[in-house]
């Protein structure tokens, strides 16, 4: 006896971090020489890294290999050489020098810079996800009454609830208009936008007598 | 066949399709928690699916947009693609897009090779700058595309667009009164067939619920420059099922 409904919720706060996929590729003749310059590039995008904002602590190395590379044209194998890349994962906290901070990172790794994109986000969702689930609470509820109401029932209380569903949403878009500043240089520009989670729930409900 | 035994594969069909759908919603997520009703009362009774579908017309088109340079070094293609950006940008918010309605979706630095010829040759690097847009004036839709694609010129990149109905309370609302209508047709209709008078629903789950799928069409692509892109919305449709199980007036 009862009604099964399932309920959505989305809630959305201006993203307070972004993570961005940055590193160096370097192709030498020898697997040392190659080794010797991704380290010299690395650092300086780890350098511009820090200046630009980014803690110590939010940067963490994803990728680290040494691979031969070849051509194969012409029907043949042909040892170009050795492939070093180097790649971190970087969150940057104040996410209005996004911008600046992809040129400072392009300048310091030059030809051997590797931006492989980014994704802003919020680093606590706690208050989030609670506003998503009471706004998924809110559509089961709406739902559940509308069905009691079309089959003449009252709603009573609900008797299972289940979350199922719970991460990151769609992202609302929202621009910080923070890099606007212009040097000779354009910066890049960033749209941090909006970042969403949601909730969602599986809600029975009983018939009040 | 007994009666008996009809009637309980009746509820066992019912219990079923609670089951599959509650699966249905909770595909690709943890695995949850499934009540199966197993009282005296649900073995008694009709079970059947009703469907809603209501159409309405899209209010938003979210377009996915952006320069991609290439440039003999890092510097140069970041630097262009900065200022096409910048301008691609500008384009969109001169011709009515809302700023808090842009968003950048990915920001990439990658080599392009050359693999013809015999071997592989270093072309130059590629810097992409996409951003996402939402168009909420879905009648300016092919001018903002228009004065994007002249701001980024060469550069400029168009993934696609994807229409959808912002506000579709009231569309879902439809759609579930009409899947309760559909329901209770076909119980009357089984119930009349079987000599009986239909009771109360006991049981009632909203199986799927699906977000609005947009169903675009496309008018012939515009030949001549002076005219403006066209672009056509369509229709999107919400659809609703509903299982409810009623019990037989005695």
């Amino acid at each position: 006896m009862g009604i099964t409904v399932s309920g959505a919720g989305e809630a959305n706060a201006e993203p307070d971090m972004v993570e961005i996929d940055v590193g160096v590729a370097v192709l030498a003749d020898t697997v040392e020489a190659a080794t010797q310059i991704a380290t010299q590039r690395a650092k300086a995008v780890t350098s511009a890294l820090t200046a630009g904002g980014v803690l110590p602590e939010d940067m963490a190395t994803t990728e680290y290999s040494i691979r031969p590379e070849y051509d194969y044209s012409d029907n043949k194998q042909r040892l170009l050489g050795y492939r070093v890349s180097n790649t971190v994962r970087a969150k940057l906290r104040d996410v209005a020098s996004t911008g600046p901070l992809l040129d400072s990172i392009a300048s310091a790794g030059g030809d051997e810079t590797r931006v492989n994109g980014l994704s802003f986000g919020v680093a606590d969702e706690t208050s989030l996800l609670a506003r998503a689930r009471e706004a998924a609470w809110n559509d089961a509820k709406a739902k559940a009454e509308q069905l009691a109401a079309l089959s003449g029932h009252t709603l009573g209380k609900a008797t299972t609830i289940t979350e199922t569903i719970q991460g990151p949403g769609v992202p609302l878009p929202r621009m910080i208009a923070a890099d606007m500043a212009m040097s000779e240089r354009a910066s890049t520009p960033i749209q941090p936008g909006t970042s969403s989670v949601s909730v969602a729930l599986q809600v029975e409900f009983g018939f009040r007598e | 066949m007994t009666w008996t035994t009809h009637r309980r594969n009746i509820a066992l069909i019912g219990g079923l399709a609670v089951l599959l759908a509650a699966c249905g919603t909770a595909a690709g997520s943890t695995p949850q928690e499934i009540t199966v009703n197993t009282s005296e009362e649900a073995t008694s009774g009709i079970s059947v699916s009703g469907m809603g579908e209501v159409t309405g017309t899209p209010d938003t088109v979210e377009v996915g947009l952006g320069v991609s340079v290439l440039g003999e070094t890092v510097d140069e293609a970041a630097t262009t693609a900065a200022e096409k950006a910048r301008a691609l940008i500008e384009s969109l918010t001169t011709n009515g897009v809302a700023e808090e309605d842009i968003t950048t979706t990915d920001y990439s630095i990658y080599p392009e090779y050359d693999y013809s010829g015999n071997e592989q040759r270093l072309i130059g690097y590629r810097v992409s700058n996409t951003v996402k847009a939402k168009i909420r004036d879905l009648d300016s839709t092919g001018a903002v595309l228009d004065a994007a694609t002249v701001a980024g010129g060469d550069d400029v990149v168009v993934n696609g667009l994807s229409f959808s109905i912002e506000d579709n309370d009231e569309l879902v609302a439809a759609a579930r009164e009409a899947a309760w209508n559909d329901a209770m047709t076909k119980a009357n209709q089984l119930a009349e067939l079987s000599g009986q008078t239909l009771g109360e629903a006991t049981t009632i789950t909203e199986t799927v619920s699906m977000p609005p799928i947009p169903i675009p069409y496309a008018e012939e692509a515009a030949v001549d420059r002076a005219v403006e892109t066209p672009i056509e919305p369509g229709t999107s449709a919400v659809t609703i099922t509903l299982q409810v199980q009623f019990g037989l007036a005695s």
